[in-house]
């Protein structure tokens, strides 16, 4: 062998870490329970009150399992992935809402995507609320659209939009960031990167 | 240069760095094993152990970054210059966790995984599956969904899945630590059987090499990223045991431990015993008595007061699916005893602790804790008398630094912060965590972990403390240290104690009552010498217990006529009997 | 079991995955675009006669699981018939507030898309083995395994969850954290401490898989040898096909002819 050190290519930069891919699906696991049996009978209650636009106050635990995920791993396609993946589970665990789940998961994973390009996927709190605010978007145009509120107007659609992109930007948003914060700190997640050998000099 | 051909491991000045560290976890690592060959490898918790079984692979540094310098050759091969897939066929890793290494949600998927990975055709996948299967006698459950087996199952399943490519070498770290000594005994047999009919290399990392000391030809001990000694058991212990245990804080076999302070006072045993079995009955003078101190046994329960922590009648409990977990406990349990709650994974343990936590109420029968009916005082008034250690310390953190996570029990019962303070700083200091007030519990080592585990149930000063393998995993001296720290407090908050364990070492020593389950129903309610003569009885069930080599030696001893304590530890029947050569 | 799929023999079941899974977008897509209430309930009923009959799932275990659905379905109907704007055919009056028929008309359209989209993936749920539709997903979707992996992931950590959930939630009553929780602030603290906790554990067995499925080859090759076959029944195709065919039918039907209900629905108008 050479003396000195040379570096090899490790596992950073944009592909996906088997780690990366194992845990989008265990995050999905985590946010399509907690989702289901937590967060579902909190909306219902809450939508019951507000009709839709109490989907303000609940959508935003809903979509910061996404923004989490994007959060540690900063890699394009995180988000729309951990999104679909998580509606997908709510599906499979018996969801009643079904296939409205997985179109506003699809749509909001991609607003979630769009934040975080924005910013280029780094793992920053404005990139956070870039994120919450997408998937806001995302989601307001999913629900809008399924459950046929574009009738009634753009004097609803517009506060209805704004709203959920408010609410989801603030309270997703820097939700997933504490969370994901809190998960750092733990130090139990740590990413790859290329190694060094370091040969002794002779 | 040809290589040997019988050396299939060689690790030469092999250091290592994580990334963003300064100082290398490994640090002049140098290795040789032979083809065929079965060495442990043992050292203090954070010595490097996992990580260079990672280097073998190329595991480390390839996937997780850092520095490396140093050669390591395995079958031949440098892994830095070889794909994973590749290492794969000639070194197979078993890991801890039974749960967390299986990938798939069959059996026999995941036995095919690394084939199917590799691309083998599907015949070989399937020829080499069953193949595997039989080997570790799970040819029987082919297509069984994963998450039905049992820990010992499951590590064979791992096995399998790694014979399966037909590496010559395999390594298992800590594989038996999360099972009990059923599931434990199960592995280590399967590991004999496969040295016997293949030709297989085998390392196995292990915090307690009491097991193994006997069947490996190698033992290893590393510490300070570096291998300090190296060479048969017998040798090894022979002429390090003492430093092993001492400095280094890791368990020996307890015959070893034996021997070691016969050597001292200069009367050999030949050859240096691994196990009981390895001891000769010695010609002792009854005069042996006389000598030495024996170690403080529990204290004696407190005089009964109106009300006993524990007071069961008849109590059973089912699932909401109709499975009988406990049925008819029937036990009184005295303030301030120290109990071992003993028996089988599945024998109703967990499922009793958690009735008398609280977390549970019984389905029949009834229940009093500390005076208390469960059934009808709130959750809040039992848990002011009750803690509960869990068995990983991570579940149980409820705040974001450990000060917080400390205070978190007095704050919630009202104290004043002045108060608080005192006890957190006072609690902080006895359980050696000064220092670590800012930090995230879950960023802690394993053994501070626990200590924090502990003591943040224990500054709420419930009169009952129950606890769920609290040294399982666990080197020498922090399992000691925590007995220790746990005996002070007995004594000085008069608390009576309740631990759920498989190590005997640990009842031997600590406990002075045992209560044993078998299928939700207590089998044996006794002390623990009495314990140990019933299962040791030729022929008698042993309720999936073992009996510690320390009690064979007294029992030995004592036959020959000594007249030592029947729970004594082997320091102590080492002294005695030494002194008897004086 | 946490899922809601149980195994059986019925059409539905020994269909593939992908076929239902054509299914389930068509039957959505025909309720999204549908503008009259007339196709979004001939879509619904056929969608939960597939579920009864060949799906030989019991009714009243399907309708009871749908409750939520048919809250909402009932709300939204109540709703736009009182609320749709361009309603000029008044039915009924209730104070200040009139039923429109074209209300009526709108509210049933969209109650009906609504139940339909609920109960045709309660009805996948149901008769699609979660790890079937994995090994389909990469077998005949061609999907690559390793990204497939994360689909399987998820799968093969929700038994695990449900048993850590329930002993971190136990080890934090013990210690005071679960009574009756004081309001919101403390249930958002004991809701955000049991995620921190999940999340850590969760990656933390995540990183020893991931090393003891790196250690087999994973992601050795872009493909790897499968060891199940994949059985497409001809009638599970059949079945989807004859759905797309019926979807792309309407669409082109009321193209042509001119009724552009179903333009309604989307942005803009």
């Amino acid at each position: 062998m050479n003396a000195g050190s040379s570096t090899n290519r490790g596992t950073g930069g944009y592909r996906y870490r088997t780690a990366d891919i194992l845990l989008v699906g265990a995050i999905a696991a985590v946010g399509g329970v907690v989702s289901a049996y937590v967060i579902v009978p909190w909306a219902k209650f809450i939508e019951g009150l507000l009709g839709p636009f109490g989907a303000v106050f609940d959508n935003p635990f809903f979509i910061f399992w996404p923004i989490v995920a994007a959060l540690l791993i900063c890699k394009p396609g995180v988000g729309v992935v951990t999104s679909v993946l998580t509606g997908a589970v709510e599906v499979l665990v018996g969801s009643a809402d079904g296939s409205i789940v997985l179109i506003v998961t699809l749509l909001q994973g991609l607003g979630v995507e769009l934040g975080f390009l924005i910013f280029r996927y780094r793992a920053t709190l404005p990139a956070a609320i870039a994120a919450g605010a997408g998937a806001g978007l995302g989601a307001s145009i999913a629900l809008l659209y399924v459950f046929g509120f574009f009738q009634l107007g753009t004097a609803v659609q517009i506060p209805f939009i704004l709203a959920l992109m408010a609410g989801d930007a603030i309270i997703g948003g820097l939700l997933a960031w504490a969370i994901a914060q809190g998960v750092i700190r733990t130090g139990v997640w740590g990413g790859g990167g290329a190694y060094q050998r370091v040969d002794r000099q002779s | 240069m040809k290589r040997e051909v019988d050396e299939i491991v060689r690790v030469s000045g092999l250091r290592y760095w994580y990334p963003g560290s300064e100082d290398p976890v490994l640090d002049g690592v140098d290795l040789n094993l032979n083809r065929g060959e079965m060495a442990v490898l043992i050292g203090p918790s954070g010595c490097g152990k996992s990580t260079l079984m990672l280097t073998l692979n190329g595991i480390v540094p390839k996937t997780v970054g850092g520095k490396i310098a140093g050669e390591v050759i395995v079958d031949g091969t440098d892994p830095l210059d070889h794909e994973l897939a590749e290492m794969a066929t000639r070194v197979g890793l078993v890991f801890q966790d039974p749960d967390s290494q299986l990938a798939t949600l069959l059996v026999r998927d995941e036995v095919a995984f690394g084939l199917q990975n590799l691309r083998f055709s599907r015949e070989e996948i399937e020829e080499r599956t069953r193949w595997a299967l039989e080997l570790v006698g799970l040819d029987d459950l082919l297509m069984r969904d994963v998450f039905s087996l049992s820990g010992g199952q499951k590590q064979r399943l791992a096995i399998a899945s790694v014979l399966a490519m037909r590496p010559p070498i395999m390594v298992l770290d800590e594989p038996t630590a999360n099972l009990d000594p059923a599931g434990a005994d199960e592995v280590l047999t399967v590991i004999g059987d496969l040295r016997g009919r293949l030709d297989l290399t085998v390392i196995i990392v292990e915090h307690d090499i009491t097991l193994l000391a006997a069947r490996a030809d190698r033992l290893l001990v590393m510490d300070e990223g570096k291998i300090q000694f190296s060479g048969t058991p017998r040798d090894v212990l022979r002429a390090n045991g003492q430093t092993i245990r001492d400095e280094l804080g890791l368990w020996i076999p307890q015959a070893s431990e034996f021997a070691l302070e016969l050597e001292a006072a200069g009367r050999s045993i030949r050859p240096f015993p691994l196990s009981g079995n390895e001891v000769p009955i010695l010609p002792v003078a009854t005069a042996v008595s006389e000598v030495g101190a024996p170690s403080d046994p529990p204290p004696a329960s407190q005089p009964q007061r109106a009300d006993p922590a524990v007071l069961s009648v008849g109590v059973g409990f089912a699932y909401p699916d109709g499975t009988q977990a406990l049925s008819e406990v029937s036990v009184e349990i005295d303030r301030g005893e120290t109990v071992a709650l003993l028996g089988r994974n599945g024998s109703g343990k967990s499922t009793l602790s958690y009735l008398l936590a609280g977390l549970r109420t019984p389905t029949t029968g009834n229940l009093e804790i500390c005076g208390l009916s469960v059934t009808k005082s709130s959750a809040r008034q039992l848990a002011r008398h009750v803690g509960y250690v869990f068995q990983y310390p991570e579940h149980q953190f409820v705040a974001e630094t450990v000060w917080d996570d400390l205070a978190y029990g007095p704050r919630r019962a009202g104290l004043d912060e002045a108060e608080v303070e005192k006890r957190v700083s006072d609690i902080l200091a006895m359980f050696s965590l000064t220092g670590y007030e800012r930090r995230h519990p879950l960023a802690l080592s394993m053994g501070q972990k626990r200590r924090l585990s502990v003591a943040g149930t224990l500054i709420t000063r419930p009169d009952v403390l129950i606890l769920d393998e609290p040294t399982t995993g666990q080197d020498r001296k922090n399992a000691l240290a925590l007995l220790g720290l746990l005996g002070e407090l007995r004594a000085s908050l008069g608390l009576t104690l309740l631990i759920i364990t498989h190590d005997m070492r640990l009842v031997a020593r600590f406990c002075e009552r045992t209560i044993v389950l078998d299928c939700g129903r207590i089998v044996f309610d006794g002390g623990p010498g009495a314990l140990f003569t019933r299962i040791a009885e030729p022929g008698a069930d042993d309720m999936g217990l073992r009996v510690p080599d320390q009690w064979k030696l007294a029992r030995k001893l004592r036959s020959s006529g000594a007249q030592v304590r029947e729970l004594a530890d082997p320091e102590e029947l080492g002294r005695l009997v030494a002194g008897a050569y004086r | 079991m946490i899922f809601v799929y149980r195994p059986g023999d019925s059409f539905l079941h020994r269909a593939d995955s992908i076929s239902k899974l054509v299914w389930l977008i068509t039957a959505g897509a025909f309720v999204l675009v549908a503008g009259q209430w007339q196709v979004s309930a001939t879509v619904f009923v056929a969608v939960l006669l597939s579920g009864i009959f060949l799906g030989r799932l019991d009714a009243s275990e399907l309708l009871r699981r749908m409750i939520p659905l048919w809250i909402i379905a009932l709300w939204l109907f109540c709703l736009f018939s009182v609320l749709y704007p361009e309603g000029t055919d008044p039915v009924l009056k209730i104070g200040p507030l009139s039923v429109t028929g074209e209300g009526i008309s709108y509210g049933l359209a969209i109650a009906f898309r609504v139940l339909t989209l609920g109960s045709s993936a309660l009805i996948f749920a149901a008769t699609t083995d979660p790890r079937r539709l994995v090994n389909e997903l990469i077998s005949v979707l061609k999907l690559p395994y390793r990204l497939a992996y994360a689909f399987y992931s998820a799968l093969r950590f929700l038994p695990l969850l449900h048993n850590e959930a329930r002993t971190i939630l136990d080890a934090r009553a013990i210690r005071g954290q679960g009574y009756p929780a004081k309001g919101v602030a403390e249930r958002l603290a004991l809701l955000r401490g049991l995620t921190v906790s999940l999340l850590a554990g969760a990656i933390r067995r995540v990183q020893i898989t991931a090393v003891a499925m790196d250690s087999r080859g994973f992601g050795a090759y872009p493909t790897r040898t499968e060891i199940e076959d994949v059985h497409r029944p001809a009638g599970g195709i059949v079945f989807a096909a004859v759905w797309v065919v019926a979807l792309v039918g309407y669409v082109i039907v009321f193209v042509v002819f001119g009724d552009h209900s179903f333009l309604r629905t989307p942005v803009g108008t």
